[in-house]
């Protein structure tokens, strides 16, 4: 039998009396008792707690995930009602690409380059199965839509994966590290479902603005075909000689201005003097949606194959290249444009317009490409 | 009372802004299937020109402070 008279006389000692009778002292005792029990079930506890908020977040991914997928499907049926995607659709939401190996990186551009290119034009061809008839456009949207109910599903994968994982090992240091992600996981997932619905609806999304402004200074002058999607246009502004290029729209697509630019300045021999690029920017938090920013360098996003085309060209002619960029968060750069972003577009060419002066010489040419996906935006 | 609710998310109104190669007016319209920026808009009311969407946007309520 246990004997607590030693205790209870250390209690009585530090505490006064020891007097059975006083509830008090049960009051410690219990409270001394609590201290080992949380070292040893503390973390458990704690564990038991997060997966619980976890799987709250994995309920609200897996809905999103759902969504999509059903979205995408039903838009389909509407577009082409005589047969039934769910399994094609189904196979492309699993659909994956493997980077090439970057132990050696000399040419490892190119090799991401071959990759990319293969899985664009193997998506094109999936959609154009899935959609025989369909017209450019069309197929654009469903595009975009499929990359968005895929990047969903991955998203609800990787979780659960780790969520799984954090459950199997009764780990608190996985689960906690997923919990530290998940609204920034949450976040990203709301902006993609949010896409869904702009895409299906063919609107321009807070991406566009680059190709918008572009695309205005195209209008009334002849359009060329210079790369797959991508379009240039030549203008005249003070004596300069202006190169507009941009991916053609309203489809929604990116185009390839790195592999135009590369055309322009190679095979077309166009001299170039100046490079600008206008893009959409991820604000930082405390910045407003729709400020304008100027500065050097390329301004494009993806994966970098771009990006290292066109720095590419711009080092070995010696030309510089400036950027202006119009600032949004994740949300606003994928879903419908916000007002602020549109009525930033006189901003922006005035912008445009004071670096091609500052920066460049009567008689010079300058190159201006609108960066960003030109969905619901033409020229 | 909800003391901890989640407050109902806000949703932009969509518009589509033409503007008159002619008189420059601005108009704003709801968004309509279809419509993207740079096709032709319809007639403007002012002067009768042709018109030209040159915005497509979402505008969301103004966030109340406090």
């Amino acid at each position: 039998m246990l004997d607590f008279s030693q205790l209870f006389l250390q209690l009585g000692g530090e505490m006064g009396e020891f007097d059975p009778a006083n509830p008090m002292m049960y009051v410690y005792i219990i409270s001394l008792a609590t201290i080992p029990f949380f070292m040893l079930y503390g973390q458990r506890m704690q564990g038991k707690v997060i997966l619980g908020e976890i799987s709250k977040s994995m309920l609200k991914l897996k809905t999103m995930k759902d969504n999509a997928r059903l979205d995408t499907i039903d838009y389909v049926k509407q577009v082409v009602p005589q047969q039934d995607p769910t399994l094609r659709i189904d196979k492309f939401l699993e659909y994956f690409t493997i980077m090439p190996v970057d132990m050696d990186p000399a040419g490892l551009v190119r090799k991401v380059e071959h990759v990319m290119r293969t899985r664009d034009d193997r998506m094109r061809a999936e959609v154009r199965k899935i959609c025989p008839g369909i017209d450019n456009y069309e197929a654009s949207k469903i595009e975009n839509m499929l990359e968005a109910a895929t990047a969903l599903n991955m998203i609800y994968k990787v979780v659960r994966h780790f969520y799984l994982m954090g459950k199997r090992t009764t780990s608190v240091f996985v689960l906690v590290q997923l919990q530290m992600v998940m609204p920034l996981l949450l976040e990203e997932a709301d902006a993609l479902k949010k896409a869904i619905a702009t895409f299906r609806q063919g609107q321009p999304i807070g991406d566009s603005i680059g190709p918008m402004v572009v695309g205005k200074m195209m209008l009334g002058k002849e359009k060329k075909l210079v790369a797959q999607e991508t379009v240039y246009a030549q203008s005249e502004h003070n004596g300069r000689k202006i190169y507009l290029l941009k991916a053609e729209g309203p489809a929604g697509t990116v185009g390839r201005p790195g592999e135009a630019m590369q055309r322009l300045a190679g095979d077309l021999g166009v001299r170039l003097d100046a490079v600008i690029m206008i893009d959409a920017a991820l604000k930082l938090e405390g910045e407003r949606t729709g400020d304008v920013a100027e500065g050097i360098g390329a301004a494009i996003g993806g994966i970098g194959v771009e990006k290292y085309q066109i720095e590419e060209v711009a080092t070995r002619l010696g030309v510089p290249v400036y950027a202006v960029i119009v600032k949004q968060s994740v949300l606003d750069a994928i879903t419908i444009m916000r007002k602020e972003i549109a009525d930033s577009f006189d901003r922006v060419t005035e912008t445009v317009h004071a670096v091609i002066e500052d920066k460049t010489e009567e008689g010079q040419s300058v190159l201006v490409i609108g960066v960003g996906n030109t969905m619901g935006v033409a020229q | 009372m909800i003391l901890f609710g989640k407050k109902p998310e806000p949703q932009p109104t969509l518009y589509t802004e033409q503007t008159c190669g002619s008189c420059g007016d601005r108009e704003r319209r709801p968004f309509e299937q279809g419509d993207y920026v740079f096709k032709d808009g319809v007639r403007c009311a002012k002067c009768n020109s042709a018109t030209l969407v040159t915005a497509i946007y979402g505008e969301y309520p103004p966030e109340k402070k406090g």
